[in-house]
């Protein structure tokens, strides 16, 4: 089924103190979708993703996944079950962040494999394999015995990427991967994840890539002050978008 | 003194030093563990179990290491007797219980100094939170704990004679007593000294070397005036007792 919902976010709200940074956002991820998420600094687009993968607990809301409940916010439940089922989701959700989030003591393929063999219970052999096959996928097989601090800043996103893909994730989520990046690496990530898109994984990618927006969303949204200012395809969004605050955000974008 | 008066001192010296050195193993271990049972409770995601751990804490570390010994060896001694608790075991529980304090606060400083982005990554990939810690949090502060660690040992060495008072023999109650017996206090505690020290200096470069041993080892960041040999034997154990007092600082 092409367009089954894969994750799906209802009502999301988080406030933090008395600050109320998402006010109300629903997203619906779909099989093979690219959603891309635009939006000027602090508008909670990274907020909304973690929300995602319940790496950030929602204050409210209502987070499904493949049509069945994970949970419901505010919650009465009991913190240890909620964190199991989090944990549980997490295994299907893999998320790429700006700084790379790569475990420093480990070697590029260890990085990979260090969730395939603790989360999946893959045996080391196996699991080594598959992260080999996956460093090649993205041009690294010749470090993955290398440590991060030794890796330029694309290579460490590449890897962060295939370790994301190493869990077989059903989504892939993305805050700014690119962001963190001198701009002569911005390319090879970007083509990594042109690629990924085309062999059909699901994935939600925060960015500021403009171009890479228009190339590779299915649908973008754009967020401004914790809302969902617009959201359409690409060709919406960027020739006739609805809203005079879209073409000014995607304009400044366009600028900066 | 003669030479024959020093192979007479020297059995008797060297029996005491034994016992210290005893003392220091027995204690620095269960220091170890009890440091790293208090820095676990510390970060502990359970209310509770924090409050109560650094109640324990802030109490233990108020409470001067010779008070504390004197207390339990004289005060509890009545009871410890009828436990059967020899002077040696009141002297290792009284100095690693009030070691491990400090130490376990260093440890905890040590985990809290690896970012939260670590905790971020490693929980997305569906680890729990024992996982992360046993995964990627604790192999990443251990080198900042391991000079401290040794440091502590120094430490505890030096501790180890407060043990005197309470009549273990070991090496600084067995010279006191060689002293009343051959009126030549100064040769004997130069002695005795020179035995602290040809100890301590060792382990001071050890904790050194082994911190950018393990930096290797995990493909951390060596730091560089060790990466260049200098040997500044106890830099790190300053910086998180700095960072550790920092924390106390904010905390209050
Ligand atoms: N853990 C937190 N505690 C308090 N405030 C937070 C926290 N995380 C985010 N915020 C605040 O929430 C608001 C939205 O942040 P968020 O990171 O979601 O924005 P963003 O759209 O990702 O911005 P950027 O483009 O700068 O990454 C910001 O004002 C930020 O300061
Ligand atoms: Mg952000």
């Amino acid at each position: 089924m092409p367009d089954e919902p894969i994750l799906e976010m209802r009502g999301l709200r988080k406030t933090f103190g008395r600050a109320e940074v998402v006010c109300g956002v629903d997203i619906v991820v779909r099989r093979g979708e690219k959603v891309c998420m635009l939006g000027p600094s602090g508008s909670g687009k990274t907020t909304t993703l973690r929300c995602l993968n319940l790496l950030t607990e929602p204050s409210s809301g209502e987070l499904y996944f493949h049509g069945q409940l994970v949970g419901r916010w505010p919650s009465g439940r009991g913190s240890r079950s909620a964190a199991n089922d989090a944990q549980r989701l997490r295994r299907h959700v893999s998320m790429v962040f700006q700084h790379f989030g790569l475990f420093p003591h480990l070697t590029a393929l260890d990085n990979v494999t260090l969730g395939p063999v603790h989360v999946l219970g893959m045996n080391r052999r196996e699991a080594a394999e598959r992260a080999r096959a996956l460093l090649r996928r993205v041009g690294l097989e010749q470090f993955a015995e290398k440590h991060p601090a030794t890796l330029s800043g694309g290579q460490r996103q590449r890897v962060a990427i295939a370790r994301a893909m190493a869990m077989n994730p059903d989504v892939i989520l993305f805050d700014e991967p690119t962001s963190a990046l001198d701009p002569e690496m911005v390319g090879e990530v970007l083509s990594i994840m042109e690629q990924l898109a085309s062999d059909g994984m699901t994935m939600v990618i925060v960015t500021h890539e403009t171009n890479f927006a228009r190339h590779v969303a299915d649908r973008v949204v754009v967020m401004e002050n914790g809302v969902i200012l617009e959201e359409g395809t690409p060709v919406d969004i960027f020739e006739r978008p609805t809203q005079r605050r879209t073409r000014e955000i995607l304009r400044a974008r366009v600028q900066a | 003194m003669s030479l024959t008066e020093l192979e007479s001192w020297m059995p008797v010296l060297l029996q005491g030093l034994l016992v210290s050195l005893e003392l220091t193993a027995v204690a620095s271990l269960l220091t170890f563990a009890f440091a790293t049972m208090i820095a676990l409770l510390r970060i502990s995601p359970l209310r509770p179990i924090r409050l109560v751990t650094t109640a324990f804490v802030d109490l233990d570390r108020s409470v001067p290491l010779l008070a504390l010994l004197i207390f339990v060896y004289f005060g509890l001694g009545k009871y410890l007797a009828f436990l059967g608790l020899p002077a040696f075991w009141v002297a290792v529980l009284a100095i690693s219980v009030n070691e491990a304090a400090y130490l376990g606060e260093v440890y905890r400083a040590a985990i809290e100094s690896i970012s939260q982005e670590q905790w971020d990554a490693a929980t997305s990939l569906g680890l729990s939170r024992r996982q992360t810690l046993a995964l990627v949090i604790l192999p990443q502060a251990v080198p900042a704990g391991i000079p401290p660690t040794v440091n502590d040992v120094i430490y505890i060495l030096k501790a180890s004679s407060l043990a005197s008072l309470v009549s273990v023999n070991e090496l600084t109650n067995v010279s006191t007593q060689l002293v009343s017996v051959t009126f030549l206090p100064m040769q004997i505690y130069m002695t005795i000294g020179a035995m602290y020290l040809a100890l301590t200096v060792p382990l001071s470069y050890f904790a050194r070397w082994l911190e950018v041993y393990v930096n290797r080892r995990l493909g951390l960041r060596v730091p560089p005036e060790a990466a260049h040999g200098a040997v500044v034997p106890i830099a790190g154990a300053t910086d998180l007792s700095a960072a550790v007092s920092a924390k106390d600082a904010t905390d209050a």
